[in-house]
């Protein structure tokens, strides 16, 4: 595609190993409010609620401790407003043991086809720029295989975008950067 | 009127991020990327997937001093080191400004030490600064910090490595896709020629990263002024305009 007459954009580079500072100060308890937090949507928002977490490991398995994850989702309307408790993203660091959580709303699925999703970031020291991906719910298998995003990725890595059921209202999803059972990053 | 529709109705579908000005996930320099890069292919998506809003902030409030780093932490006094300006646009590369997002900025303090748990390397924390400030943009694109410039600081990357002086950035355009978390370089430093991270950058984009001192910018008896644009990625290229 012709470039011309386009501006070039600014290249990314790795949010390093101090990014809490930045992007979420409440982890390290520095005195300056944190634009978003862990909580996608409050206890007020409407639907059913959900804790999501998992972890992230590099190449060797090592967990990721210092991993930044973003998640933008619909509401449980499937609309992309926020309003009464619902925020519709939010940011987690990962802990010493490479653990993320998550307290949100299930996203509805919207249209014919979509099932209900969130689409992540990842971003962490040694990562140059932002991996983007998407957790589909394992429990949701006839509409994820009608859903064009999730049919995208190869049909033997398809399951690293499935959250698996861990309890009521509990959904596990670990993130694999690289290696065996590399999580399917999309090009966004 | 805000930037941020909260339907995909009214949003078109974002161009392709321009991945020959973007550094290789992994890069032989930098060596936490060798097992942290992933090296599958990135996997293309259907355009529908291409038009997720970015998050709402429209009823975050972001006061002056939050963009103020040598006001918004002090304890009992003023930070120590040169006092900075950094200001500029936020564009899409079609050259429309990218109005009312917030830019979120981190760095180290003026001897290169960061307030950080992790960071142990052995400079002073200043008590008066936390390097951390916000600011959204203006109806322009316009945005500016006043701030602290930042010290070299060295890490573990291969022997004798030092990072150059640099402010850490975060934004949004208007898509949640188009995140660009970057770093901003200082003219002159004779540390980028030696920085991987620095030299992931393919090297016709690395200038994109390098602040411009500006007279313009500089505050007579109180700071030097550096400008910095941002350029996110813009609207999907339609089939008339490529023609």
């Amino acid at each position: 595609m012709a470039r011309a007459n386009r501006l070039g954009q600014t290249p990314t580079q790795t949010v390093g190993p101090y990014f809490a500072i930045g992007l979420a100060p409440h982890r390290i308890s520095l005195p300056f409010t944190s634009l978003a937090t862990e909580e996608i949507a409050t206890d007020e928002a409407e639907g059913e609620r959900l804790i999501l977490t998992g972890q992230v490991f590099d190449g060797d398995g090592v967990p990721v401790s210092d991993a930044l994850i973003e998640v933008r989702q619909r509401n449980a309307q499937g609309g992309w407003e926020s309003g009464q408790g619902f925020r519709g993203y939010g940011r987690a660091a990962t802990d010493a043991s490479g653990t993320f959580s998550f307290r949100t709303v299930k996203p509805a699925p919207t249209g014919d086809h979509e099932a209900p999703h969130l689409w992540l970031i990842i971003q962490a020291r040694g990562l140059l720029g932002p991996l983007v991906t998407r957790i589909h719910f394992a429990d949701e298998a006839e509409r994820n295989e009608c859903d064009p995003v999730f049919l995208a990725a190869p049909p033997a890595r398809r399951a690293t975008l499935l959250a698996h059921s861990i309890g009521p209202g509990r959904y596990r999803f670990d993130i694999r950067l690289q290696g065996e059972g590399e999580t399917v990053f999309f090009d966004l | 009127m805000s930037d941020f529709p909260s339907t995909d109705s009214v949003l078109p579908p974002l161009a392709p991020r321009d991945r020959s000005a973007n550094p290789a996930w992994i890069d032989p320099g930098y060596r936490s990327t060798a097992r942290r890069g992933p090296r599958e292919t990135l996997v293309a998506v259907p355009a529908l997937a291409m038009v997720v809003p970015a998050p709402d902030f429209s009823d975050v409030v972001v006061t002056e001093i939050d963009a103020d780093l040598t006001r918004n932490g002090r304890m009992n006094g003023e930070p120590l080191g040169e006092r900075i300006i950094v200001a500029g646009r936020v564009l899409d590369e079609s050259g429309r400004p990218v109005e009312g997002t917030i830019i979120e900025l981190w760095q180290a303090n003026a001897a290169g030490r960061y307030r950080h748990p992790v960071d142990d390397h052995d400079a002073p924390l200043d008590p008066n600064f936390l390097g951390v400030g916000r600011c959204r943009t203006d109806a322009e694109g316009r945005y500016r910090f006043v701030t602290i410039r930042p010290g070299a600081y060295p890490w573990r990357n291969h022997p004798n490595a030092w990072r150059p002086a640099h402010l850490h950035f975060a934004l949004f355009g208007r898509h949640f896709a188009d995140r660009l978390v970057t770093q901003m370089y200082f003219p002159g430093d004779p540390l980028l020629g030696l920085d991987p991270i620095f030299l992931s950058v393919p090297e016709h984009a690395r200038d994109r990263l390098i602040a411009r001192f500006d007279l313009d910018l500089t505050v007579e008896g109180y700071a030097l002024g550096y400008a910095f644009d941002f350029v996110l990625r813009g609207p999907a290229a339609t089939p008339w305009e490529s023609t």
